[in-house]
């Protein structure tokens, strides 16, 4: 399958500022991928220069096969949903919507065609004489996306589109999102720094931070087995425990931490006495004697903290001074160990993950 | 913003003051609008209410051509003014920051200038350089400087109001930077250049130093009448004429307003 | 699908020559009929008296404008400006303090009102102040019906008295308009907060208002002086040849005879640099109140 959006080893400065380092990513069509990242990681400049508002210091951006350096955005097959919408105030929804259909010089009929129907997809029905000021933020946005989505674009981006929406509208936006983008089959690149929603609505996802990419993969490889320690950190929660590599072989690996021995795997070849960090989920750490696997990395501690969640709960168990590993639990029938208790908890060693010590 | 319960001065002194200031203000406003009225030639003497004067202006012929040249004064000059300056505005707004500052500058000196000192340049430039005849030429030529300058003022402020990423949306989906221009800017920003064009307009038709210097024969405007009537002596038709041009400039003024004013 | 155009080159050189078109017009013209007026104003001010002028070398112009006759009259301007500006700031500042605690509606109004004077027709409000203050104008009715008056008339025309109530009902607003947009930014809250912290009345305006305000203050006075110290219309109307200032005997030494061109471009020179050590003392008072 031809990618959709490529970029090669794409650099761009911004007021002598590296904003975007060596970015490569491949965007396959019809997929839903996200740029996730902390503010300032460089995401919203990397969507902007795939819309053609920027032009990238070295590297090349294709789009659908064709290298298009040097033509300026109106001419793009893409289409930018801003992050505060850009609505042209002074015109209706059915004009801002009509607009890049007029700028294609369609015939009236087809356009008011295309606008019927694609403001019916969106559920903006009965809205079409209505001003941008008149509406709220959630109906706002549907309308910057019908916009965008009119004009049959290959490639949609959207900048954080869901930003400005409450809590609970997010979460049902991200749905409708999810769905229309299944439903027209477009590439979608989205920008977003809420790792919950990247995990909930891409296909596959970057995660960025200080203008590079990270990793690159679906929600379930960059969560369960994350390829550096700030990608561990930045998405979901993670046990990071720094440990000195004491034995290497055949892709297992023994290190120390704190005095306690830990096993875990690696496709990469490890030094002896170099610094590592392993990570663990804090819902994959086991709690109990008895489980099933190995016999590795089974510890004693006492429950310094308990918290309740209703959905789950989360022990912090201490096993050394130093060292402090939190443990999620769903809320079953099983009785919570209180604090003060000692406890036996095990780490699993296919779920622990062994990162670089420094980023 | 509600007045809070302990007010930093008295507030009984606050009124006062301004009370007095816009009784202060428009005493003379009244005066005048009222003694147009007025049958007496005698203006601290009330005759009972008449229209004469108004009359009589009517059929003034100096200052109805006066009137016809501060129009076509007025016309012309804010004409060439809102094209000029808007055009600036837009330039200057498209400039990088360090040189902005320095251009909107230059823009604003011909406010800031005494008139009476752009008034002795502008008639030593024209009489000793350019060597032209002083007329209505020469006064559309100066008007035309100091009515840029409000126009730009107005419409820079104007366009700090608009939001770039509109012209991004409308040139990301599809529009060239000239539909991109008219399509999404420039309906934003019709009303600031109006305003201005009203402003300069009103500016215009209220001149009286510069065109005074760089006037010629027949060329007079009403500004320039009504200084050589006072100066010859208290006329009454003065009255009814001064309530008319209020009248004009007022209503030119708000609706300049009420334009700046608009979405 | 759309379908794709062919690269547009040199996108941001096009973008450059189109502000220099924007721009140009303007710049030009302000260069041709500003810039170089000004300049000229300079060369007459360097020539010898003439029909208007002889292009030669002469600096008598500055050599008379030290007449003590000169002095007198730019001394006249300056007290009258500096009086002016004064009574403009002490009446103007309460004025646009009462203005902008004013609900909106009422604000914009009372704003307005202000500003009206200032865009009607200037000269015929001089005209109206003449008829209140002639021999035989409404105020002399008025204070002889207080019974001030002693023998003969009373004339307030012609006295620099008139002169400076011209200049500031001219140029009040000139002061409330600078004043009015910093006030406007005052968060007043902190009038509150420092009431709250227990200064009076008097130390909250002097030590918070008043140097947030500062800069607006500065500008209104900026502007209100350099109009009236070079005002020409109002003393020329209202004061007569009794009282004689910078403005209208720059318009006699251009227009009447006996012509002095360099002399009024000299005078004219003095006023630039007023105005521009005014300026330059409103920048420095800005810059330090950030």
């Amino acid at each position: 399958m031809e990618s959709s959006v490529e970029l090669q080893s794409v650099n761009k400065s911004l007021g002598g500022i590296r904003v975007v380092r060596d970015v490569s990513l491949s965007i396959k069509r019809g997929e839903f991928f996200s740029l996730l990242g902390p503010s300032g990681c460089g995401k919203s400049t990397t969507l902007r220069l795939v819309a053609g508002f920027e032009k990238p210091d070295t590297g090349e951006i294709h789009i659908n096969g064709q290298p298009p350096n040097g033509v300026p955005a109106f001419v793009r097959d893409i289409n930018l949903v801003f992050q505060h919408y850009a609505l042209f105030p002074h015109m209706t929804v059915r004009q801002n919507v009509a607009f890049g259909l007029e700028m294609m010089k369609l015939s009236r009929t087809e356009i008011a065609e295309k606008v019927a129907r694609i403001i019916e997809l969106v559920r903006l029905g009965g809205f079409e004489e209505r001003y941008p000021r008149q509406m709220s933020g959630g109906q706002q946005q549907r309308v910057a996306l019908a916009r965008a989505l009119v004009t049959e674009p290959s490639v949609v981006l959207l900048d954080e589109p869901l930003g400005a929406l409450d809590l609970k509208l997010r979460k049902e936006m991200q749905f409708e999102l999810k769905n229309l983008q299944r439903t027209l089959g477009h590439t979608f690149i989205y920008v977003t720094h809420d790792q919950e929603e990247a995990l909930a609505m891409s296909d596959r996802l970057a995660v960025m931070h200080q203008g590079r990419v990270l990793q690159v993969g679906s929600p379930e490889e960059v969560y369960e087995r994350p390829a550096t320690r700030f990608v561990a950190g930045f998405i979901g929660e993670a046990n990071l425990l720094p440990a000195m590599v004491t034995e290497c072989r055949d892709g297992c690996v023994v290190a120390d931490v704190d005095g306690l021995r830990f096993h875990a795997e690696t496709s990469s070849g490890l030094e002896l006495s170099s610094h590592v960090v392993l990570g663990i989920r804090p819902e994959k750490v086991r709690l109990g004697a008895n489980f099933d696997g190995s016999h590795h990395n089974r510890f004693s501690g006492v429950v310094e903290n308990t918290a309740y969640f209703g959905v789950a709960r989360m022990l912090h168990v201490r096993l050394t001074p130093s060292v402090l590993v939190s443990l999620r639990q769903s809320n079953d029938s099983s009785e919570m160990p209180c604090r003060g208790e000692r406890v036996e908890i095990g780490l699993p060693v296919e779920s622990l993950v062994v990162l670089q010590a420094d980023n | 913003m509600m007045t809070s319960t302990r007010a930093r001065w008295p507030e009984w002194l606050l009124r006062a003051n301004a009370a007095t200031v816009y009784a202060f203000l428009y005493l003379p406003i009244a005066l005048l609008v009222l003694y147009s009225f007025s049958g007496s030639r005698f203006s601290s003497v009330w005759g009972g209410f008449s229209v004469e004067w108004y009359g009589r202006l009517v059929q003034n012929d100096k200052l109805l051509a006066a009137l016809g040249n501060s129009v076509a004064l007025a016309t012309t000059s804010s004409f060439f003014a809102t094209i000029v300056g808007t055009a600036a505005a837009l330039g200057i707004s498209r400039l990088p920051r360090r040189s902005r500052g320095a251009m909107e500058a230059l823009f604003y000196l011909p406010i800031l200038v005494p008139d009476i000192v752009l008034a002795i340049a502008l008639l030593a430039f024209f009489v000793l350089v350019l060597h032209l005849e002083l007329g209505l030429t020469t006064m559309i030529l100066a008007h035309v400087v100091f009515n840029l300058c409000y126009v730009t003022a107005i419409v820079t402020t104007r366009l700090r109001g608009f939001d770039q990423r509109l012209l991004e949306a409308a040139r990301d989906l599809g529009a060239s930077p000239w539909k991109a221009f008219w399509r999404v800017k420039f309906p934003l920003i019709w009303p600031g250049v109006l305003g201005g064009a009203l402003l300069a307009y009103a500016m215009s038709l209220d001149e009286f130093v510069i065109s005074f210097f760089v006037t010629g024969p027949g060329s007079s405007t009403l500004p320039i009448e009504i200084y050589s009537m006072v100066k010859r002596g208290v006329t009454p038709e003065i009255n009814a004429l001064a309530t008319l041009m209020l009248a004009g400039s007022v209503l030119l003024a708000s609706l300049s307003v009420l334009l700046q004013r608009r979405k | 699908m759309r379908p794709t155009q062919a690269p547009v080159p040199g996108a941001t050189r096009s973008e450059n020559t189109a502000t220099a078109l924007l721009l140009g017009p303007g710049f030009i013209w302000l260069l041709v009929l500003f810039a170089a007026p000004i300049a000229i104003v300079v060369a007459v001010s360097l020539a010898r008296r003439g029909m208007p002028v002889e292009w030669a070398f002469d600096f008598s112009a500055y050599a008379r404008a030290r007449d003590p006759i000169m002095a007198r009259i730019v001394w006249r301007s300056f007290l009258l400006g500096v009086m002016s500006t004064g009574v403009c700031a002490v009446v103007g500042y309460p004025l646009t303090y009462f203005i902008v605690r004013r609900t909106a509606r009422v604000r914009y109004l009372l704003y307005f009102l202000v500003l009206i004077p200032l865009t009607a027709n200037s000269l015929v409000l001089i005209y109206a102040w003449i008829t209140l203050l002639r021999p035989t104008g409404l105020i002399e009715h008025f204070i002889r019906g207080l019974g001030l008056a002693g023998e003969g008339t009373v004339s307030i025309l012609y006295t620099p008295w008139a002169v400076g109530i011209g200049l500031t009902y001219w140029y009040l607003p000139f002061m409330v308009y600078p004043l009015y947009a910093s006030m406007e930014r005052f968060d007043f809250r902190l009038l509150e907060a420092a009431a709250d912290l227990g200064a009076n009345r008097f130390q909250s305006f002097w030590r918070v208002l008043l140097p947030q305000t500062v800069p607006g203050l500065a500008t209104g006075c900026l502007l209100v002086f350099v109009q009236t110290f070079c005002s020409f219309v109002v003393p020329d109307l209202l004061g007569g040849s009794k009282t004689l200032m910078l403005g209208s005997f720059i318009q006699q030494r251009f227009l009447n005879l006996p012509q002095d061109w360099p002399l009024g471009g000299a005078l004219a020179m003095l006023m630039i640099v007023v105005l521009g050590m005014g300026v330059w003392a409103v920048g420095v008072l800005q810059r330090r109140e950030g």
